[in-house]
């Protein structure tokens, strides 16, 4: 019976995964977001924020990231402080089979320190002040130093800011030709960065675009699948960043140059798992609203799977107590299969003036042990979960 | 086989309905968290209406606790969470034009965005956010008690207007879970951060919500939004049943309730004579004849037509009048009160002619040339609301809450459809009794009357405002 509700699971997701799904690559994804359009000492930006925003979306409706594990920082939540608690917390919540994105979109800052021939490039946060960068902005290279404290498998700086092409460094990852390329990739660690353009170059923002040049192919690339080169069923991190080099030299007349680096010498990828248009358009039109319900449940508890054979429950219709308070009594309306276990849709008795049939509480779920029977008097069945009939 | 074992599988998930009164399709359905959704297609406009209800509401507050969900709906809406604070918010949401709201009433909290359909993906953001994420902690509390207090000290300044609010509450009756909605600053003051935030942890959870979209939405990827934005959200263990909204066995106030206040608005001596009727509960069909019969009186005053004149004796008892009809799902109210300057009237004329012009009407029924234009005039409003999706989500959202289910969304239309003068005297004669009346008494400027304010009266009542009508 088991085998037969897992076959139906199955059945259900078939539009989702094909060979693989992100879940099969990662056990969680998190990620840190920045955005930040009202700055204290420095001339505010237009899109910035929208462009957070709308990557967050990106990632929490396309790309599977939960909403709880997106964290995103708002103009002047995004300072030097704030930035830096946030990325801690994130370094120490992934885990080895975790991926990480972090994104900022801000301004970008170079000085040159002291003895050091090479300028240093600093992440402006909300409260950057730019005659004391080093103590108040985030320098570039702590990006590779923070990518080297976590345990993700896989991490991503995504960097929309002026001068950003400093934090970048030359490393080869593996050839696409290689042997067991996907398998590879997905098992190896991997450090990487895109900026949005070389050192000495600005970033340019458009209100025909309402985003960034970078932002705006950023978003096509990914959640359009545009990026996706060779038309499998992913996008990799590697790939995107040659999109974005293409695209925002073409947008910005070369004016700007994304760079696209590895941070260590670790030679995976990230990946974002790509379904060309064609084949996500044909999941949708294939499931109904009934199906398509069931499905994303089934996500949800995909790893709570709870289903007891012969459960006894009480039968629609019939009415039992509220374990939590005794005094109230519950009208089962129906049995609610979930993935995650069963449940009632159940109607609460309400003491007010109305005749008794109109005296019931609206339906809500409530939970099966949430609910006593009545001896002599609540009728109770068991539960068949291949035919969703109570015997 | 597979097929069959499916069908039965999803039937037992997911109870689907297409609505036969409602005009688009509607579809329902539960997230495993017990969040209840409703969503109806109306594209006839690109916008959308969001609204969110939860079931609670000041009919859930002990006595040691009056007034706290009207501090956390404050919270919420004023304070709001780490990503969204309140200006913020506010920003956002003028960038997409929206419209918004929120009530926090006896029964029900509800915030409600009407917005292009671009901003759809924003407010399923910002109201799952406020589902988990609202900042309550000392500094909000006293924040938010700071703000009552505020409120309450410039409300006070209307002694018009809190004579009323003293007076309904007195007429609340007593142990009783339907209290004042504006609970005296003292009991805010003793409500505690920890109590606050208990409060929102319990009953401001997915399983204790209903989230209703009204709009032109594409069913399946609003369904996958839905899910990317609230499928998450853990579900409270602990929400405490609904009380008693019975007054069985309930003492019942005082019959009078008077006042003496001064009018902000008005420089002359003036009074105001009610008279408060307990309802049935919004359940039953008779509160809706009721809230019909409520309106029609309301167009008779406005109208100034023979009914109007029947309960003002030709307005020689008052010059003008208002109704109002509170419903709840405990009992309900009727509220007449008549209006005087110069002279605050005859408590006892007043309301023998109130109960006898309703005596009447028991017995005669309604002119049927006025309840034809009102059904017109229904009907009318209708049409007009077709492209308002945000007042559509919100009577849904009563209708679930409330009348227990959705799919009497448009219970009082079909209600009006129906109506006759039948059923019109029927409800006059069961409900408007004296033995279920309360009187208020407010008279206003008293300090203002002299000597000749009775013949200034006498002047101006027979001879100038009882002819004059500001309308004409």
């Amino acid at each position: 019976m088991k085998i037969l509700l897992k076959y139906c699971f199955c059945f259900l997701s078939f539009g989702l995964t094909q060979n693989i799904g992100d879940g099969d690559i990662y056990d969680n994804s998190w990620a840190l977001i920045i955005g930040i359009n009202d700055y204290e000492n420095v001339p505010d930006l237009h899109y910035a924020v929208e462009d957070a925003l709308a990557i967050k979306n990106m990632l929490i409706n396309e790309f599977n990231f939960s909403r709880n594990n997106v964290r995103v920082l708002i103009d002047k939540e995004a300072t030097q402080s704030n930035i830096n608690r946030e990325m801690s917390k994130l370094l120490k919540s992934a885990d080895v089979n975790d991926r990480v994105v972090f994104y900022f979109a801000g301004h970008g800052e170079t000085e040159a320190l002291g003895l050091e021939e090479v300028a240093t490039g600093f992440l402006m946060p909300s409260d950057a002040d730019v005659e004391n960068l080093y103590f108040s902005a985030i320098p570039m290279e702590d990006l590779r130093n923070i990518s080297k404290f976590s345990k993700a498998k896989h991490m991503l700086f995504l960097v929309d800011a002026c001068y950003s092409g400093l934090a970048a460094v030359n490393t080869r990852g593996l050839s696409t030709n290689s042997p067991n390329y996907i398998d590879k990739i997905t098992r190896e660690n991997a450090r990487q960065i895109i900026t949005a353009g070389q050192k000495d170059e600005k970033v340019l923002e458009k209100d025909e675009w309402e985003h960034s040049a970078f932002t705006k192919n950023l978003i096509s690339g990914l959640k359009d699948k545009k990026a996706n080169s060779n038309g499998d069923d992913f996008i990799t991190a590697s790939e995107l960043g040659f999109y974005l080099q293409e695209k925002v030299s073409l947008d910005t007349e070369n004016s700007q140059t994304p760079q696209v680096k590895r941070l260590t010498t670790h030679e995976g990828e990230m990946i974002f798992l790509s379904k060309s248009e064609k084949t996500k358009q044909k999941t949708d039109d294939d499931l109904n609203l009934q199906e398509l319900v069931l499905k994303l449940s089934q996500q949800l508890n995909n790893s709570q799977s709870q289903i007891q054979n012969n459960q006894i429950v009480i039968k629609p219709g019939s009415i039992g107590l509220y374990a939590r308070n005794p005094s109230k009594e519950v009208m089962i309306v129906r049995v609610f299969y979930r993935p995650s276990g069963l449940a009632y849709v159940a109607k609460f008795k309400l003491n007010i003036e109305a005749a008794d049939e109109l005296s019931w509480s609206r339906v809500s779920v409530i939970e099966l042990n949430d609910v006593l029977e009545i001896p002599g008097e609540t009728k109770t069945g068991i539960y068949n979960y291949n035919t969703g009939i109570i015997d | 086989m597979i097929y069959k074992n499916l069908f039965f599988l999803l039937y037992s998930f997911i109870l689907f309905s297409l609505s036969f009164s409602l005009d688009g399709d509607v579809h329902d359905f539960f997230l495993p968290n017990g969040l209840k959704v409703i969503l109806q297609e109306r594209h006839g406009a690109p916008k959308v209406a969001v609204s969110i209800a939860y079931n609670v509401g000041s009919h859930d507050e002990s006595k040691e606790k009056r007034g706290i969900n009207d501090i956390v709906t404050k919270a919420i809406v004023l304070e709001g969470t780490q990503l969204y604070s309140n200006k913020k918010l506010s920003k956002r949401r003028d960038e997409y034009g929206a419209g918004y709201g929120d009530n926090a009433s006896y029964d029900l909290s509800l915030f409600w965005t009407e917005i292009h359909i671009d901003g759809l993906d924003f407010i399923l953001d910002v109201e799952s956010d406020r589902m988990t994420g609202v900042i309550i902690n000392d500094d909000v509390l006293e924040k938010m008690k700071e703000r009552y207090s505020v409120d309450w000290n410039e409300w006070k300044k209307d002694e018009v207007g809190f004579a009323f609010k003293n007076a309904l509450d007195e007429f609340m009756p007593k142990g009783h879970p339907y209290q004042s909605l504006w609970p005296d600053p003292s009991q805010i003051n003793s409500l505690t951060t920890k109590s606050c935030l208990s409060w929102y942890e319990s009953y401001y959870s997915p399983n204790n919500a209903v989230l209703v979209i009204v709009g032109d939405v594409k069913p399946i990827e609003t369904t996958r939004m839905i899910y990317s934005y609230f499928g998450d959200i853990p579900s409270s263990d602990d929400i405490p049943p609904d009380p008693s909204l019975s007054v069985e066995g309930i003492e019942l106030t005082a019959s009078m309730s008077k006042h003496s206040a001064s009018s902000k608005y008005f420089t002359f001596p003036g009074g105001v004579i009610g008279s408060f009727f307990y309802m049935p509960s919004a359940r039953e069909d008779d509160a809706v004849i009721l809230k019909h019969i409520t309106n029609i009186i309301e167009l008779s005053i406005e109208k100034r037509d023979n009914l109007f004149k029947r309960f003002s004796k030709n307005r020689r008892l008052f010059i003008n009048a208002e109704v109002q009809y509170i419903t709840r799902l405990g009992y309900s109210g009727f509220f007449l009160y008549s209006f005087n300057v110069f002279k605050t009237g005859s408590v006892n004329k007043i309301n023998k002619q109130i109960l006898s012009t309703l005596k009447y009407v028991g017995n005669n029924g309604i002119e049927d040339k006025l309840l034809k234009q009102y059904k017109r005039l229904e009907l009318l409003g209708e049409y007009e609301e077709y492209y308002a999706y945000n007042l559509i989500a919100r009577r849904l959202i009563y209708a679930e809450l409330i009348l227990g289910d959705y799919k009497y969304y448009n219970r009082e239309l079909e209600i009006l459809n129906e109506l006759t003068n039948d059923d019109i005297k029927r409800v006059v004669k069961k409900y408007f009794t004296n033995d279920n009346r309360k009187t208020i008494v407010i008279s206003m400027n008293d300090d203002k009357k002299s000597w000749y304010t009775p013949i200034v009266s006498f002047v101006a009542n027979q001879f100038v405002l009882r002819l004059w009508d500001p309308d004409k």
